[in-house]
């Protein structure tokens, strides 16, 4: 009886773990990683459930230019406002169910951006 | 001009310390924080070894500067690195941790933008010891800031386009900021363009 039970439990978790393979456990992606970007360039994540991105940069080239982070609606019709910050590493601590993560050089920059890397996930 | 230009008036000829080097004694002079959220426990395990510290030994040290600031009543807490620069974030919305304490603006290491449907965008930052106030213009409209335990803090819409932050500090010299804040339609437009090239590439 209890081996039938524990079975069960085992087929149902197995079940469950299939039918959303990606927010079964905590996923994550690195998805720029040492780059200079000027002005305006930006990249986005794949889109999951995201709980944190994490936008690591340095002025490598000089003056203090600024890097930001949001998160985006899976259709891109939506994205949250964005948070700027002109000191090395940032995180967007916001949260999207299904959705993506970008990373962005502000368009006003006057100096190149060394990016370390933009990572995003959850858990 | 829009962005990251600094301009110093007023100024005795010396000239600032850089970033937050001159100090941020509320890490010092408040006591350690206890019952700490978890999501500020996964962002001291993701930042502290970044910053040559230990996640343990940060987790110890962290401080929680501010109470219920905003709308959304969120708590910031902040712990000094390895490196020296302050690392904070406020709950549920955002965070920052300097290479150095040198980094970044001479005065304030801050983020400013954020929010959510319905909730404003913010200015969050850390100030140092030298800084005697924080102002902030939106539009060429002045919002409230407010400077308690190093912490400057503003709340204002999220349909701002320019954000001019400025330094006041003891000495009776100035600095300001200017940033570009790109709302969030225009955003949305961008990014769409982006994502479908991304598919069209597969």
């Amino acid at each position: 009886m209890l081996r039938r039970r524990l079975a069960s439990v085992l087929v149902l978790a197995a079940m469950t773990a299939a039918a959303s393979p990606q927010l079964a456990s905590a996923w994550s992606q690195l998805y720029e990683q040492n780059v200079v970007w000027g002005p305006g360039s930006s990249k986005i994540s794949a889109t999951n459930s995201i709980t944190y991105n994490y936008v690591s940069f340095a002025n490598s080239h000089g003056g203090l230019p600024q890097m930001g982070t949001t998160l985006c609606n899976a259709s891109a019709t939506s994205c949250y406002t964005w948070h700027w910050s002109n000191t090395g590493l940032i995180t967007d601590r916001r949260t999207i169910s299904y959705g993506f993560a970008v990373c962005k050089a502000n368009s006003g920059n006057n100096y190149l951006v060394y990016v370390r890397y933009c990572e995003t996930g959850n858990g | 001009m829009l962005v990251a230009q600094l301009a110093r008036s007023g100024s005795a000829g010396r000239p600032p310390s850089p970033g937050v080097s001159a100090g941020v004694a509320a890490l010092d002079r408040l006591p350690p924080a206890t019952n700490v959220p978890q999501s500020v426990v996964q962002f001291v395990d993701f930042v502290a070894p970044q910053r040559g510290s230990d996640p343990k030994e940060a987790l110890a040290r962290i401080r929680r500067l501010r109470s219920s600031l905003g709308k959304t009543h969120a708590d910031l807490y902040a712990f000094r690195s390895g490196t020296g620069a302050p690392c904070f974030i406020l709950v549920g919305d955002v965070g920052a941790c300097a290479r150095s304490a040198t980094d970044g603006t001479p005065g304030l290491q801050w983020t400013i933008g954020g929010g959510m449907p319905g909730n404003p965008s913010n200015l969050v930052a850390i100030a140092s010891d030298d800084v005697a106030a924080v102002g902030l213009v939106i539009d060429g409209a002045p919002i409230p800031v407010s400077l308690v335990n190093n912490v400057a803090f503003a709340e204002y819409p999220a349909t701002g386009r320019h954000a001019q932050i400025t330094i006041a500090r003891r000495d009776g010299t100035s600095g300001t900021v200017e940033i570009q804040l790109d709302p969030p339609g225009s955003a949305a437009a961008e990014l769409r363009f982006q994502r479908s090239a991304k598919r069209r590439s597969r």
